[in-house]
């Protein structure tokens, strides 16, 4: 194994993740490798000030909600979708109750046309199976 | 709403979920906090996590246990799965602003120098500069201390592609660390 092979599995390596043949070809580089040992010590000193660094303390409020089985903000949070349905059902409510307001009486419908008229003409042809209606015109 | 909100879990399965959190909560609290890097995101999805968790308890849905608890795999699993559902959902809201951007990183780094070291708060900047891929694999191996396999059931993806995330990772936050003043003595 060369240096440049033993710095690129290092990681792994440390992580405990290579296979029984590739540890025992690092162990003997290592242990003639006076380098390739001062990675291995870098390499575990880093991951252990990274890990250190990373550590965070649980906030205790939050043990002791999701414990007790409070639901959490997220869930209590503003739904928009459930915020529009129920403005779309307020103002169905709104226009049922104001709409009689509105209605008026418009008496009877008039008369569709102001003067008689007479129906002159209606040309009828038939195209495969279908009838076609041409009307001929009002006057 | 309001009796919910106070009702204890009071099931068969109610040791067991104490257990389970007391097991688990500090680091998935770590892994979501530092995934997302927003603390208050993160205890959202932390307290989603633990009560998907507990319907899956109480319902017995979960098939692998270990010493009746679920396997560490699945409860990251579910962090994960929650993560991703808020980034889908989101986006989708266009307010997902978190792509790994400096000004993001340096947004926060005033009020976290106050009250953490700067090497958290330096290692912090250099995650954020990761992309969420790596990021996870990155924290699942290095800090939480998972093996490539059950980081690979976790994630979804093959062994071979965590090693070489970790890999990337280790040497892209090296490189940003000592850039920052951190170098391993």
């Amino acid at each position: 194994m060369q240096c440049h092979e033993f710095e690129t599995a290092l990681v792994a390596w440390v992580d405990g993740e290579l296979s029984a043949d590739a540890t025992r070809a690092y162990e003997v580089h290592a242990a003639s490798c006076g380098a390739c040992r001062a990675l291995i010590a870098a390499r575990r000193h880093e991951r252990d000030r990274w890990r250190e660094a990373l550590r965070d303390e649980t906030p205790t409020d939050l043990r002791r909600e999701i414990l007790v089985g409070r639901p959490s903000r997220a869930t209590l949070r503003f739904h928009p979708r459930a915020w529009v349905w129920a403005a779309a059902a307020a103002v169905v409510v709104v226009v049922m109750l104001i709409a009689p307001w509105f209605v008026v009486d418009r008496g009877a419908p008039a008369e569709p046309f102001s003067r008689p008229c007479t129906l002159i003409a209606v040309d009828v042809e038939e195209d495969e199976g279908r009838t076609l209606v041409l009307p001929g015109g009002l006057i | 709403m309001a009796l919910q909100a106070i009702r204890p879990h009071h099931d068969d399965r109610s040791d067991d979920f104490a257990r389970l959190v007391e097991r688990d909560l500090d680091r998935v609290w770590r892994f979501l906090r530092s995934l997302l890097r927003d603390p208050d995101l993160a205890r959202d999805l932390c307290h989603d996590t633990f009560l998907r968790l507990h319907e899956s308890l109480r319902r017995d849905e979960i098939r692998q246990l270990d010493d009746g608890l679920p396997r560490a795999a699945y409860v990251f699993a579910a962090a994960r799965n929650a993560a991703a559902s808020h980034g889908r959902r989101a986006r989708r809201q266009a307010t997902f602003g978190l792509d790994a951007s400096d000004d993001i990183a340096d947004a926060g780094r005033t009020d976290l120098a106050l009250v953490r070291g700067e090497l958290r708060t330096d290692l912090d900047t250099a995650l954020a500069r990761l992309d969420e891929d790596h990021r996870a694999v990155f924290l699942l191996s290095e800090i939480e201390g998972l093996r490539y396999e059950e980081i690979a059931e976790i994630l979804e993806i093959p062994a071979g592609t965590v090693a070489s995330r970790k890999h990337h990772a280790v040497q892209r936050l090296r490189r940003d660390m000592e850039r920052m003043g951190h170098a391993v003595s």
